[in-house]
């Protein structure tokens, strides 16, 4: 009389894709709407986790802006004495150019580094006042280098001493009081990038245990109407998709938030980092966002993944009778 | 209707919560199942609706043995089965209406069907005006009665219903004997599971005794013998 398929008082048809999808999208959005409160705690849960990682990004980008201009800055000059000939510069020049890691040999004229030397003492007439005792242009030209890397720089000026030929011709090289610089620079960038990823990792691993656990909670609030669910008649997928959906629904609006709040934040950090790059044009909300949809991509991606991982660990319990 | 064979339950490796039940319920019978508390009865219940798996024999329901019935088919087995418990177990974010379409909707039956029946199911158990109301929003009568329009939603052929007056004061509970005396007489095989002994001795219909979880007393029309 009772049979393993269905017949008893309705016809026996299969449920309609359409009817099935369009009762779990319902059960789901009646489940956020009518348990408000916890919608918002797992919400606010989510952005949390997700400012903590994406502050951390954020500073990381920051440090690796930090230690490029700085190291923009370190270059190589090379001052000739005024006796120096063009040509004499020029082999200088050509010299240098040729280190794959140089990026721009700049030669500075007599006349131009005079010029510099006038403007930068404008408002001091005593030196301008001795200068035009002398007769001659008391300067020499100047050639300035700069790598792509701040460590090049220590190559190329140990194969330059070698060259003993352009030693009558150099007065001074301005690198060696920079060495110093150049070599905390590239300490502090490994020790801030270092730092900065560990960091990162440990907020993660926070970040994904503390969703982990919230989802965890959620579930077991409902494990009574996932086992009435079931005494009902309700498949494991009816039961299971709601929730999914929800979850679905709490991620994305997380990271949209938090797509925000960084949009926002970077925002009104940036005009105070201006005066900290000398160079300028450092945005770091134009940095943050250059891939901001693969980043908040991959945020959506993995917290979908870790989400719907444990809403299949936690439920299991509840879904066996 | 219900056949068991030489059923036992054990949990666990303790003691039998159920040794070597036989038990025969033909079709449009009203039994009581009566014993004291931790006899087994709510286990005889859950083995029936499979929630619970027999440990030894054979259990048969309208000629499904189920003794061994899949995972998937489980759901199949409760859609054409009605249930009530002692605690109602209503979905608490939903409305009376939206609990018993529940019952309708896992089993894909369309909207207008669905609207029909849960209108009509509720006005047989009297829930009309409180429809849209939330479970906490209702008396413990009023719960029990959704319950029990839910667990008709499938026109089931069978209903169990485990202590379902046990939160219930006395006009309640007669209510929803009432009622489910009246499902009986429509065709439906009750098999009620009670502490109620003036519920019993009112019924005079068949009383099936349980002790330490073996049946003691099976009487035609039974008197609670406790
Ligand atoms: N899930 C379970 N795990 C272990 N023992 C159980 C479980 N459910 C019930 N029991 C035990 O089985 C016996 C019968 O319980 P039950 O069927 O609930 O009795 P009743 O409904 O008659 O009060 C009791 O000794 C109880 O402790
Ligand atoms: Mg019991």
């Amino acid at each position: 009389m009772i049979k393993k398929q269905e017949n008893m008082s309705f016809n026996n048809h299969r449920a309609s894709f359409f009817i099935v999808v369009g009762r779990v999208f319902r059960y789901a959005f009646q489940n956020i709407l009518r348990n408000f409160g916890l919608a918002i705690i797992t919400i606010s849960i989510l952005v949390l986790s997700l400012i903590s990682v994406n502050t951390l990004l954020a500073v990381k980008s920051l440090t690796a802006a930090a230690v490029h201009a700085i190291e923009k800055q370190v270059d190589i000059s090379v001052f000739f004495v005024p006796e120096a000939t063009e040509k004499q510069v020029d082999e200088v020049r050509a010299y240098m150019a040729q280190f794959n890691s140089v990026t721009t040999v700049d030669v500075i004229s007599r006349e131009d580094a005079l010029a510099a030397f006038k403007a930068r003492h404008a408002d001091n007439p005593e030196i301008l006042k001795s200068l035009a005792v002398l007769e001659t242009n008391p300067l020499g030209a100047i050639v300035v280098v700069h790598t792509k890397d701040a460590k090049d720089y220590k190559v190329i000026l140990d194969s330059f001493e070698k060259q003993t030929q352009f030693n009558s011709i150099v007065q001074r090289r301005s690198f060696e009081d920079r060495g110093k610089i150049v070599e905390r620079v590239e300490f502090l960038t490994a020790r801030a990038q270092d730092g900065a990823l560990g960091l990162a990792a440990l907020f993660a691993l926070i970040a994904v245990l503390i969703v982990f656990n919230a989802i965890r909670v959620a579930i077991y609030t409902q494990r009574e109407e996932i086992s009435i669910k079931k005494l009902v008649g309700a498949t494991n997928g009816f039961i299971r998709a709601p929730f999914f959906i929800e979850g679905f629904v709490y991620v994305s609006v997380s990271v949209g938030i938090v797509a925000g709040i960084m949009h926002i934040a970077t925002r009104y950090i940036d005009p105070f980092l201006g005066p900290l790059f000398s160079g300028g044009g450092f945005s770091l909300h134009a940095t943050f966002f250059q891939n901001s949809g693969q980043l908040f991509g991959i945020e959506l991606v993995a917290l979908l993944a870790i989400t719907w991982m444990t809403s299949v660990i936690a439920m299991r319990k509840y879904l066996q009778k | 209707m219900i056949r068991l064979d030489a059923v036992s339950k054990v949990y666990g490796g303790g003691i039998p919560a159920l040794e070597d039940i036989h038990l025969h319920i033909a079709p449009g019978e009203f039994v009581s199942i009566v014993g004291q508390s931790g006899t087994g009865k709510t286990t005889l219940v859950k083995l029936l609706i499979a929630e619970e798996r027999a440990t030894n024999g054979r259990i048969e329901i309208g000629g499904w043995d189920i003794t061994r019935i899949g995972r998937g088919d489980v759901p199949l087995l409760r859609r054409q089965m009605g249930i009530i418990f002692q605690d109602f177990k209503l979905l608490p974010n939903k409305t009376a209406f939206e609990n018993v379409a529940f019952a309708l909707e896992v089993a894909g039956e369309s909207r207008p069907r669905i609207r029909r029946a849960v209108t009509q199911l509720l006005d047989i158990v009297g829930i009309t005006e409180a429809a849209h109301r939330f479970p906490f929003e209702l008396s413990g009568g009023e719960q029990q009665r959704v319950a029990i329009a839910r667990s008709l939603a499938h026109r089931p052929k069978i209903l169990v219903a485990d202590e379902p007056t046990g939160n219930l004061d006395t006009l309640n509970t007669q209510e929803i004997i009432r009622i489910l005396k009246k499902i009986n007489e429509f065709g439906t095989t009750v098999l009620l599971v009670t502490h109620n002994r003036e519920v019993v001795n009112d019924l005079r219909r068949r009383v099936i005794t349980l002790d330490k979880g073996r049946i003691s007393h099976d009487q035609k029309t039974g008197k609670y013998v406790i």
